[in-house]
């Protein structure tokens, strides 16, 4: 045992002083009694028991010593060096997605998992820290290498798994980084090993341990409720699985705007996956809910929500003094009712468009919608252009942009385009040596996409990418309608709002409006499993449509822990002497004695 | 004395008498059964004439039928010796009220009620010795000398019972009836003393009288006790424990006296001075067998 504080042994000054006071007589109070004889008695028969009572009085001293011993003791802070077989830094990976809301153990997965963190940070050493990590969607690191064990179970404590899936790789890609700096690393995986597929395997060079938290797999779930028209009849489709190794029966009934319209019993096989259709809605129908009625361990996936379509077009401008590639390519768009008109007649027409198709000509104030801009004039106000480039052949791509998704550049030439200097906001799609070709972005409030070239004047039109292009800028840039509203994941959902809109109301699946005023937030949180109603209101009219989020996935359903062995390495904990301090246990042995000391002196003895 | 007993309380203590054990022999004829026979009109027994006796109490009837002189007994009604040992050391002026103001009431009753059964009354104080002594006194009319003779006696000196009580020994003639009242604190001792009233044929009735204070001492802590008699010093320091201990010891020494008392035959009752007197006079005295109704 060693001494943090040596000098306060000088404090053991007060055990002789404490003798000192009991070999002093106290000053006593003089009485005046009608006789003493009794007393003398009483005296005789205290002092005839004397082992005993020496041994009661005696207790009190004994007591005050040791409780005095014990503080200088503490005072000192005495230290033993211990060898720790867990890391200084431990990093616990909490797993947060819906599926740790099982309740196969006690209260739930997620509760099992926040007790045994909160444990580890209870057996932190006196140099040790903890890095909590929350894996979700996105992980979040919610405290970085503390040793405040109080902060980290308050953080603990206001953890809650969310509706989402959780993502091991940029986990173990945040730790892989901390690896760098510091090789005292030990990793705690808390997880039900439901995990998002890997794109590639980390290999950590630090000791991780998976904790498995889950026991059962006994869950039915919705995974899919879709619904399709065909014609005048609305098909509704529930695909239902069983993920337990035992067979499971359960009523599961369709409801459309909270009417049952029908309940069917389903005795599902272990591992059974079963579609079940409904041939017939009722007229008007915008939201179908299906529910099992089973109570299960794990219930968000046992409802399920789906969008009825409905039929429903957006309408576009063309502004061409003639454009047959363009009108062509828009016009194969179902979902698109597509007008024509000439820059001269469009200064007189005063109807609203979702899109407007600028070609070669540009107002000079643009409207509040969705825009694309081909082949600018020079002399805009809203875009600046610096002369131009000739005899583009070799045109690049950019990487990974879902707009030019299933787009084929190859072969792409032009016979010029204008260099445009590209406001802030826009994205190069396509360039030329560094010149943008193509670009979108948010300009104003609006979805703007730019060319820079004449379609004319190039071989564009002809290639097959070309249609798929204008599809894809047109799905981007339109705004949601109803009928291609429906399920969504994740605890965001963007859409772009109709331009006259002037203000939005979600209803929230627990039944709470909250109401959005320009400007509108680029997305809207749908934390919550259910439906979710937008609607939008403009100075004439308002427009509804809903999205629904459901829980039921093949992830997240699927409560068998997952076993994630692949990621444990052959590192062993280092060994390290830490000086572990004991004087709180002293203080606390101390302050016990104190009251004990009090309670004997109450009770006399 | 005159305003401890009011007229109601008088006339309760009237319907009261002393209840003597044994028969005692008493020095003048009164209202008590005698060993001795007398000219009472309850009979006693028959005996053979001898001459000298007196021809009224000769049975004719008897002669008329046997032929022989017998005489017929009654059983003569005697008076009774009834001596009051006050314990006036200073131990008995303590308590709220004090000891010693019960302990002359108590003694005061009694004396009455001996006084008006015609009975004799002496009284005895005792402290380190007999320290004063009023010999027996009969009737009514000295109900005044005795009360204020009670009245004027003061506390001093120790406690010292057995010395006291054989100190009595000079005055005894003859059983009777002694009632000691005291706290009983008396270091050298109370047996020899109590033997010895046995021994001069008293019938003894022993009320021990504590106040209060002693039987629940408010006391607590680091103490030096003073006893008020002999000055003696005990230091002590007074926790519920050492209380305890007390309480236990002072039973014992209760129990101690009750069972030599119960040996002896002698009257035993411990009393209070916190007890109303009306209480002890008319309920405890009479439910102990010490006072009985005429």
């Amino acid at each position: 045992m060693h001494l943090f504080n040596p000098l306060a042994l000088g404090f053991a000054v007060i055990i002789p002083l404490i003798i000192l006071l009991y070999l002093l007589k106290p000053r006593r109070q003089e009485m005046m009694v009608p006789s003493t004889y009794l007393w003398e008695q009483v005296q005789k028969d205290i002092e005839a028991s004397k082992p005993w009572q020496r041994l009661k009085k005696n207790l009190l001293l004994l007591l005050q010593l040791l409780a005095a011993a014990l503080l200088v003791m503490a005072l000192t802070r005495p230290y033993l060096p211990v060898a720790q077989d867990s890391a200084r830094h431990l990093v616990v990976v909490l797993d947060c997605s819906a599926s740790m809301a099982a309740s196969d153990i006690s209260q739930s997965r997620f509760d099992e998992a926040r007790r045994v963190a909160g444990k580890m940070a209870d057996q932190l050493g006196p140099g040790d820290c903890m890095t909590l990590i929350a894996m979700e969607e996105k992980p979040g690191i919610l405290v970085s290498a503390s040793r405040d064990r109080k902060e980290i179970k308050r953080l603990l404590g206001e953890l809650r798994p969310n509706s989402g899936s959780a993502d091991l790789e940029p986990v173990l890609a945040i730790v892989s980084a901390m690896l760098k700096n510091d090789n005292n690393i030990s990793l705690l995986i808390l997880t039900d090993g439901g995990v998002k597929p890997l794109d590639n395997q980390i290999k950590l060079s630090c000791p991780v341990k998976v904790e498995l938290i889950g026991r059962s797999s006994d869950n039915l779930a919705i995974t899919t409720l879709a619904t399709r028209r065909q014609g005048p009849q609305v098909i509704t489709l529930a695909r239902v699985q069983n993920f337990s190794n035992r067979e499971i029966q359960s009523d599961i009934e369709l409801r459309a705007q909270e009417m049952l319209i029908d309940v069917r019993t389903l005795v599902m096989k272990p591992g059974e996956i079963r579609d079940i259709i409904w041939d017939e809605l009722p007229p008007g129908v915008e939201l179908v809910e299906a529910r099992l009625l089973l109570q299960d361990i794990y219930s968000p996936d046992n409802q399920a929500w789906a969008v009825v379509q409905v039929a429903g077009k957006n309408r576009a401008l063309l502004v061409t003094p003639g454009n047959i590639f363009m009108e062509k390519a828009l016009n194969l768009n179902d979902a698109l009712d597509l007008y024509r008109t000439s820059p001269e007649n469009y200064l007189h027409q005063n109807e609203y468009y979702d899109l407007y198709i600028f070609d070669g000509w540009l107002p000079q104030q643009l409207p509040q919608a969705s825009i694309i801009v081909l082949n600018p004039p020079a002399s805009n106000p809203f875009f600046t252009i610096n002369g131009n480039k000739k005899n583009i052949a070799s045109i690049t791509a950019s990487a990974d942009e879902p707009l030019l998704r299933y787009v084929d550049v190859n072969g792409w030439q032009m016979a010029s385009a204008s260099n445009v200097n590209l406001p802030a906001g826009f994205k190069s799609l396509l360039q030329y040596e560094q010149k943008p070709l193509l670009a979108a972005g948010d300009y104003q409030g609006q979805r703007v996409a730019l060319f820079s070239f004449d379609l004319h004047n190039s071989n564009i039109p002809l290639q097959t990418g070309f249609p798929i292009l204008i599809n894809n800028l047109a799905a981007w840039m339109l705004p949601e309608r109803q009928d291609n509203a429906g399920a969504i994941s994740g605890d965001e959902y963007r859409f772009a709002p109709l331009a006259n809109s002037t203000e939005i109301i979600v209803l929230n699946p627990d039944g709470k409006e909250e109401s959005f005023k320009t400007p509108f937030p680029p997305a809207f949180s749908t934390i919550k499993p259910g439906p979710y109603r937008f609607t939008q209101v403009s100075d004439d009219r308002e427009h509804s449509f809903y999205v629904v989020k459901n829980s039921g996935n093949l992830l997240e359903s699927n409560l068998k822990p997952q076993n994630l062995s692949w990621i444990l390495t052959k590192q062993k904990p280092v060994k390290s002497i830490s000086n572990r301090e004991f004087w709180p246990f002293l203080a606390v042995i101390c302050l016990f004695l104190l009251l004990l000391e009090w309670e004997v002196y109450r009770r006399g003895y | 004395m005159d305003n401890v007993f009011d007229q109601q309380f008088l006339a309760s203590l009237e319907r009261l008498s002393l209840q003597a054990r044994k028969i005692i022999a008493g020095k003048h004829s009164g209202e008590r059964r005698s060993p001795n026979k007398g000219s009472s009109v309850e009979f006693a027994d028959f005996r053979n004439y001898s001459s000298g006796d007196d021809f009224r109490h000769i049975d004719w009837n008897a002669y008329a039928r046997t032929e022989r002189l017998f005489l017929k007994l009654f059983m003569e009604e005697q008076d009774l010796l009834l001596t009051v040992f006050l314990d006036l050391s200073q131990s008995m002026d303590w308590g709220e009220p004090t000891k010693v103001r019960m302990a002359k009431q108590i003694a005061a009753a009694f004396a009455y009620l001996g006084l008006t059964s015609f009975d004799r009354v002496a009284i005895g104080c005792c402290s380190d010795n007999l320290q004063a002594y009023l010999p027996p006194l009969r009737g009514r009319a000295a109900l005044k000398k005795v009360w204020d003779f009670i009245a004027e006696l003061p506390c001093k000196g120790n406690t010292d019972l057995n010395k006291s009580l054989q100190d009595f020994g000079r005055y005894a003639r003859g059983g009777g009836m002694s009632l000691v009242i005291s706290d009983f604190m008396s270091p050298s001792g109370y047996e020899e003393g109590l033997k010895y009233l046995q021994y001069l044929k008293q019938d003894v009735v022993v009320l021990q009288l504590l106040a209060p204070d002693e039987i629940t001492p408010p006391l607590n802590g680091d103490l030096r006790l003073v006893d008020c008699e002999s000055g003696d010093i005990r230091e002590v320091t007074v926790t519920q424990l050492v209380l305890k201990a007390y309480q236990r010891k002072l039973q014992e020494y209760c129990e101690g006296i009750r069972n030599f008392c119960y040996q002896r035959n002698f009257d035993y009752l411990q009393l209070s001075s916190s007890d109303p007197l009306e209480d002890i006079i008319l309920r405890s005295l009479p439910s102990a067998g010490i006072l009985g109704r005429r």
